[in-house]
């Protein structure tokens, strides 16, 4: 096993991860949520709990914002302004995750979008002062600005997965795999609640269901099942090792959302093609 | 090995050493403590800092790690401990709104989603239940919270404007034949 180190990604790669984002990032501001809580938060989170954000409820702030962030995404895809692009977009994702999320219902399916971004400014930051001051960050930062920030990106993802694997090992005491086969409920309460919603993802729900019924008998195969799922998430920081390493954890992690899409009806479309970008493409731009 | 590899193989290694000997251990009559959780969290973190000093070329993979065991605990965005599915329960519930006929409530026609309304719901009983509610009450104050919810949200026009809508709890669990059963109770109603 050899030391680890930045890969060197080609100019190509560079741009297809550019591209590659803010595609990702535009599908997101896209999907903003028009219809927007009212009032002060019921349950501040993060910022909410010092700054009152209910300033963000009114029509007009939201569609001032979504223009700002449809701007400073496209800068970004142009590779134009990105020093001023990206903080406007790291700002604006903070404070809508923020807000949305302060009203009793946190929702994490945008939170990578944000995740990247605050990790890619931050990489930005350090890379910009270390080479004004030069400061010898070396170990830290890459030797190009696009480097440090895509190194900082895919580290701060591989943390996330990581986060939520180690997560299920401390909640459950270490019997999560064991006790796994209890998911099956949730399988049932999805399709209960895709019901009621009704709508095109009804019959992706109905095979869900179906497929969860096949499964109830058979605890020890759902057991193997949901214990690769965990095991993807543990072993996603492996994935430092090499592009190579990451482009199989990369596969391993869209395997992981595409089954859960099928078996729990859960989708992060949007963490799938985050790790898309910037696992899976950039070692085929060499 | 250099240190960098080092952290990586120790960070993975053990986090999957103690997932797969849980899996074939005995069962757990509960889940842990808050408290033991919360020092769990700590003790990571604190290995991930030094981890992020050590190995500074993964110095924001540890740091990134660190920062959602402390500040992602209660959810300071863009920080977050991921918590979903974390403890697989053997009966878990979920929230419907039903006309007086039990015809279910599309739930959209009042600007929301399922889903939020069920998380609402469960910070609602938490809150209350942490003020000292019996978890029946705290799902009644939960309930009264969601119904002013729902009178605040109706449309202006179409049968949902003015009918009583009622916020029911359906609660399913496994039956001793291993099948999924499902129990239904109603909570509040709307004027």
């Amino acid at each position: 096993m050899t030391a680890i180190s930045v890969p060197s990604w080609s100019p190509d790669a560079f741009t297809a991860m550019r591209l590659g984002f803010a595609f990702v990032v535009l599908g997101s501001i896209a999907r903003l949520q028009f219809f927007r809580p009212r009032g002060r938060p019921t349950a501040p989170v993060g910022l909410a709990r010092i700054v009152d954000l209910s300033w963000m409820s009114g029509p007009v702030m939201f569609t001032w914002s979504q223009r700002a962030m449809y701007a400073a995404v496209v800068c970004y895809a142009a590779d134009v302004l990105t020093v001023y692009a990206l903080p406007v977009l790291t700002i604006a994702f903070l404070l809508e995750l923020t807000y949305r999320s302060s009203y009793g219902a946190v929702n994490h399916g945008h939170h990578v979008v944000c995740v990247v971004l605050v990790a890619m400014l931050a990489g930005v930051l350090t890379w910009n002062a270390a080479s004004a001051f030069n400061w010898d960050l070396s170990p830290l930062t890459a030797d190009s600005q696009n480097a440090t920030a895509a190194w900082w990106a895919i580290q701060a993802v591989l943390a996330m997965y990581f986060t939520s694997g180690l997560q299920k090992v401390i909640a459950s005491g270490g019997a999560w795999i064991r006790v796994s086969p209890n998911l099956l409920l949730s399988v049932q309460r999805s399709a209960h609640l895709s019901r009621l919603r009704g709508g095109p993802r009804q019959s992706a729900e109905e095979r869900s269901e179906r497929l969860s019924s096949h499964l109830i008998g058979r605890r020890s195969l759902v057991r193997f099942v949901f214990a690769l799922g965990l095991l993807v998430e543990l072993v996603a920081p492996i994935g430092l090792f090499g592009e190579y390493v990451l482009l199989a954890v990369g596969i391993g992690l869209i395997a992981l959302h595409l089954a859960n899409a099928a078996l729990l009806t859960i989708r992060f479309d949007v963490w799938a093609l985050v790790v898309l970008v910037f696992f899976v493409i950039p070692p085929f731009f060499r | 090995m250099s240190i960098a590899s080092i952290t990586l193989v120790v960070g993975v290694g053990v986090p999957v050493v103690v997932a797969c000997v849980g899996w074939f251990g005995p069962e757990r009559s509960s889940w842990p403590s808050a408290k033991t959780m919360r020092l769990w969290a700590g003790v990571i973190a604190v290995a991930a800092i030094v981890a992020a000093v050590i190995a500074p070329v993964v110095a924001i993979l540890w740091i990134f790690l660190a920062l959602n065991l402390t500040l992602g605990t209660r959810e300071n965005v863009p920080f977050s401990r991921y918590p979903m599915f974390c403890r697989p329960a053997r009966d878990i519930w979920s929230v419907q709104f039903e006309g007086d006929d039990e015809t279910p409530v599309p739930v959209q026609a009042l600007g929301l989603a399922p889903v939020d309304v069920n998380k609402m719901f469960a910070h609602e009983a938490r809150v209350a239940a942490r003020r000292g509610a019996s978890e029946t009450a705290a799902r009644q104050a939960a309930a009264r919270k969601i119904a002013a919810l729902v009178e605040s949200r109706r449309p202006a026009t179409g049968p949902w404007s003015s009918a009583p809508i009622h916020i029911v709890v359906l609660d399913y669990s496994f039956d001793s034949t291993g099948k999924i059963a499902t129990v239904r109770t109603t909570l509040d109603v709307t004027p």
